[in-house]
Order: C-alpha cells, then structure tokens, then sequence
C-alpha cells in the first residue's frame, strides 16, 4: 500500500524528465488507464518544467549558507540582543561602482558627537536645518528604531525640518540611508489642491534627483518614497507642485 | 485617525496567528488596544534567514551584495513590523515580499553604475569576461522561480535543479551523488509539487 504512491511519483517524474525505459512507459500506461490524474500531473509537471528552463535562472544555481557576521549585524541593527556596532562591520555599495569594506566606511564616519553638536546648531540656527538625528519616531508605523549615528548612518532615522511659505502646509519628515539609495519619509497636512506633487532630493551637484510624486488630499499624507542616490550626496529635499513651484524645502546638513 | 479603522481587522489577523501558534511573531496588547507585533528577529532570521539568502545570491550573483539585501529586508521588516498581517500571509511570505522589492532595488541601481567583473561571483568569461545584468522584462517571474527554488529543501532543489535546470539524467545524478534512481525520481516528484505550490500560491514568493 505504501509502495504504490512512491512507484507512481517515481513513474511520473520519470516521465516528466523522459526518463523512462520501454517497461516503465507500458507500466505507466496500464497505471494511468486506471487513474487519469497520472496524465494530467504529467502535463501539469511537465509545463512546470518548461518554464522553470525558459524563464528560470539562466545561471547555475549557487549554494549558500549564512554567516554568524550576518546574524550580527542584523540582530545588531534591529536592536535585539548581541548587539555590535553596525558600523564597523557593514558594507555600503555606492552608485559611482566603489565597493567600500567596513574599515573605510566606518572611518569616513563623523563623531556621534559632532553630528549631535551639528543638530544643536541647527536647532539655534532656525527652520530648514535638522531638528534631531535618528529622533525616535512618533508614528506607530515607524516604531523607534534601534540604529542611531549621525546623518548618513545605513538604516537610522534622520529627521528632516520642512520650510514652507503656505500657512495652512504643515509637514513632518525625514530620511533614511541606504545602501542602494536614500528613503524620504513623508506626513503631511494641509495639501488639499489635487496636484500633482513632486518629491525631488538635490545632489551636491545640483543634479536633481527625483524620488515620487503624490495626489494633495484632504486628509493626511503618509507616504515613504525612494531616491537613487546616497544620503551623503544630498544636500536638499524639494516639494515641487506640478509647475514647478517649490511649496516645501529642506537643507540638509552634512552626511558622512 | 485613519489608522484606527484598520485596529479591527489587525486585531483578528494577529489574534489569529497566535492561534496557529507563531514562533517568529506574537502580540502585545497594551493601553488603549493597541496591537504591536513583537518581531521576534533572530527567530525570524534562522528560520528563514537561509532561503532568503539563496534568493538573493542567485538573484543578483553577488554575495556580499546579496547579504546586504537580506540586512536592507530584516530592516525594512523591522522598521514596518506594525503593518504586518498575519491573516494575508505567512512572515515567511511577508519577508519575501520585501526582499523581492530590495532585489529589484539593487538590480536597479546596478544597471545605472558600471561595476568591475571582478564583483561578479562566476559570471566572468562567459560573454567574452563581459559581466551582464539582466535586463529582460521577464525580471519579475524570474525572480519568483528563483525564490520558489530557494524555499526548497537542498535535497530537492538539488534534484530539480541539476535535472531540469542542469539537464542531467537521473542515472548521472545517481553516479554522482550515490542516491538510487529510484529514490532520485521520487525526490523529484515531490520536489516539483512543492515548486508548484510555491508559485502557484503566488504571496508565497
């Protein structure tokens, strides 16, 4: 009783790879006039195994296995226990093609210290500067997170001060570094015409790098757009309306 | 609040997963019923750390870029548990969700930067030392069989993959291996059938 099913997936996927010899496709054949599902699960495999070989990796499949430094620095940087310093040990893709190992990254970090005197300044200094770096979140769907550093710190929260000349505007954001880019984090009231909106991060350069658009709303607007270039590349966040009017900015401070 | 209308259904989907008995995720409830999920993160890593790192190698064909890409999900996961609902799918699904959208991310930004074939994992000498980045529009399912072969068991990814993707026979594999045919062929069988399932239920990639 418990052999027959093994003999029949033996049969099937035997069948599914032509795989059978002249006895085995008559015995599948006196199975399959018994049991019509055997057809139909070998038409069914068999179309599985032709899209796996026409649109499935076209390279050979590499094993993998994952590294206790991996389970470290995620741990690590969502503040659960063996907590080290993500810092020093992750690694960081830039756009421009260097691959930078966790030495050189860490070393072109600015002090926590400087980065916390930077955010003082920008308090006293007034509006369009930072309020706080890596303030924790009051937004329960950004929950306050365990990474902290400076601006330019891979995953930790950076909050961002908006200028706007539109009284009834009122919004609240900030960044987040990636490797791959760099994370607007938007809530915003007071944008009740339809737009469209545009979200454009402005690079050192000037390059205007653009991260989104979004539709003004009477309620509330969350929303968490991307931008194709690095925190320490961006120097300010524009919201454009859809003529190009700028209705909120913010400077940035410097990023490492 | 917007939010507060959603309280109800998050409340029944987080309920219900602690019914079924989740390792990875359980429930807090606190003042004023409000719902976190408390994201159990080394749980969830060496359950399903694993997969998403074949994923992600074989996605991209870079390891240390495919480590940053599991590190970039877990965070993402992390910074998002609150909108996690277990009754839409499993954490399982969740995280693959997001990983497929950080690998698609990093391909992106791939294509925009020249990028040293030294990088590149055994793609060299291929095309003429070329390194290639896929740019086919068939990215997408591409990258679902590649997650539904990672959620595999080893021992049938590698029957899968080294007859229906390396287009060896049953009897090579034997030789190589020193399985039986016979116990090769059931492998394979049963293999397939949890490949289907896993692209069939499609928030299973």
């Amino acid at each position: 009783m418990s052999a027959a099913p093994d003999r029949r997936a033996e049969l099937i996927a035997a069948a599914v790879g032509d795989d059978l010899d002249d006895a085995e496709a008559a015995e599948l054949r006196r199975l399959a006039a018994s049991d019509p599902t055997i057809d139909d699960e070998i038409a069914e495999l068999r179309s599985l195994t032709m899209t796996l070989g026409s649109r499935g990796p076209t390279d050979a499949w590499l094993e993998s296995s994952t590294s206790p430094d991996l389970r470290e620095r995620i741990l690590g940087a969502t503040g659960s226990s063996e907590w080290s310093p993500p810092q020093q040990n992750r690694r960081t893709l830039r756009f421009d093609g260097q691959r930078f190992d966790g030495q050189r990254f860490g070393g072109q970090r600015r002090s926590a210290g400087l980065a916390v005197a930077a955010a003082i300044v920008g308090v006293v200094v007034g509006s369009g500067v930072v309020l706080g770096v890596d303030a924790y979140r009051q937004d329960p769907t950004n929950p306050p997170a365990a990474i902290t550093g400076p601006p330019g710190t891979l995953g930790a929260y950076e909050q961002v001060a908006f200028t706007t000349e539109v009284p009834s505007v009122d919004i609240e954001g900030g960044l987040v570094a990636h490797t791959w880019g760099t994370e607007t984090v938007l809530e915003m009231d007071g944008i009740s015409d339809r737009g469209p909106y545009e979200v454009v991060l402005v690079d050192r350069s000037g390059v205007e790098r653009p991260s989104g658009t979004f539709l003004g709303s009477d309620i509330t607007i969350e929303c968490r757009m991307n931008a194709a270039v690095l925190r320490q590349d961006v120097t300010d966040i524009e919201i454009r309306t859809s003529g190009g009017a700028v209705l909120a900015r913010a400077q940035l401070p410097t990023a490492s | 609040m917007p939010k507060c209308s959603k309280l109800g259904k998050e409340m029944f989907s987080a309920l219900a997963m602690n019914v079924r008995g989740s390792t990875d995720v359980s429930t807090v409830m606190s003042i004023g019923s409000v719902i976190e999920l408390d994201f159990d993160v080394a749980a969830a890593y060496d359950e399903h750390a694993s997969a998403m790192l074949g994923f992600a190698v074989n996605a991209l064909r870079d390891r240390t870029l495919a480590e940053d890409c599991v590190q970039e999900t877990f965070l993402r996961a992390w910074r998002a548990r609150s909108r996690f609902e277990p009754g839409r799918g499993s954490l399982r699904t969740w995280l693959f969700a997001i990983e497929r959208n950080v690998i698609v991310d990093a391909q992106r930004s791939l294509t925009r930067m020249p990028m040293p074939a030294s990088d590149r994992i055994d793609d060299v000498g291929r095309e003429s030392g070329r390194v290639t980045r896929d740019t086919s529009p068939d990215v997408d399912e591409r990258l679902r069989i590649i997650a539904a072969l990672a959620l595999l068991s080893p021992e049938h990814r590698q029957v899968v993959v080294a007859v229906h993707l390396g287009g060896s026979s049953y009897a090579e594999l034997s030789k190589s291996t020193g399985v039986a045919v016979r116990t090769l062929r059931t492998r394979t069988f049963y293999a397939l059938r949890a490949l289907r399932q896993h692209l069939d239920g499609k928030e299973e990639t």
